[in-house]
């Protein structure tokens, strides 16, 4: 079930409020971005996703295809969502996991993980993924 | 194996670091520190007194050096993909520093599993003593 989350970067420049539903899986992925950051995102729709400050503190990278754009804050480095403009599902958010609030340990350590091959961009789970 | 460079870098590769290890990746202490900076960046670090660590800028201006809570070391963030490589503190006994684990490339197959680490109920003089112990002096003058 969709419940709204709060969540920020790690000065707390960057806050924005996510429709989410943390029964449904989240993801790891293996690609050049994902590995670097460990992102580990849960999905939201565009219209699930409300940026609330730091709009001008942010960074947009991008990189390859260039369809996804990466963010992160100017200040912290901390990347609270990425947006996806082309996936299965269409346009999409990635929420970072590790910036909502009010999320217990207990809870992170049961969400379910979809293991993508984002390596050789594919989104069936690659041969290896325990590192993830 | 012990005497090897391993290389890191942010991923567009502004920013990088050359670490010199004394031991084999397969013994390195790899740590999930649970602090609010390390958990929104996932990071996992390492660092080895015995080993020697050289920071690079290839693109100064892309340098961000982030300090929060006791603002004592400069953690070293990509001002173009936000990539954090490693962390560096300067005190009265020189430069030491650590390395995350997931800016290597490519990253050692035989790398622990990170352990968490809560540094928290740390005075300043313990953490800056930790530091001083067991990071891995910094050598070179690239950042």
């Amino acid at each position: 079930m969709l419940k709204t989350y709060t969540g920020s970067c790690h000065c707390g420049a960057v806050t924005f409020e996510a429709d989410l539903d943390l029964s449904q899986s989240t993801y790891r992925c293996n690609c050049s971005i994902c590995r670097r950051t460990r992102f580990w995102p849960a999905v939201a729709n565009p219209d699930g996703f409300r940026l609330l400050t730091g709009e001008d503190l942010l960074t947009r990278y991008v990189f390859n295809s260039t369809k996804n754009h990466h963010y992160f804050c100017k200040t912290c480095g901390v990347r609270p969502f990425g947006v996806g403009n082309d996936t299965p599902i269409g346009k999409m958010y990635g929420v970072n996991i590790g910036c909502l609030h009010g999320v217990s340990e207990q809870e992170l350590s049961g969400l379910r993980i979809t293991y993508v091959d984002g390596m050789q961009d594919r989104l069936e789970s690659p041969m290896h993924f325990s590192h993830l | 194996m012990a005497g090897i460079v391993h290389e890191g870098s942010c991923h567009c590769r502004a920013i990088g670091f050359r670490y010199h290890a004394a031991h084999d990746p397969g013994s390195w202490s790899v740590r999930a520190c649970q602090c609010s900076f390390c958990r929104t960046h996932a990071a996992a670090t390492t660092s080895d007194p015995q080993a020697s660590l050289e920071f690079e800028a290839e693109r100064p201006s892309l340098l961000n050096k982030y300090r929060f809570a006791r603002r004592t070391a400069d953690f070293l963030v990509c001002g173009q993909c936000g990539v954090y490589i490693g962390a560096m503190i300067q005190t009265a006994r020189g430069r030491f520093g650590i390395i995350n684990v997931h800016a290597l490339s490519p990253i050692p197959a035989e790398v622990a599993t990170p352990v968490a680490i809560e540094y928290g109920a740390e005075s300043l003089e313990q953490r800056i003593a930790r530091r001083e112990q067991r990071w891995s002096p910094v050598i070179g003058t690239g950042i």
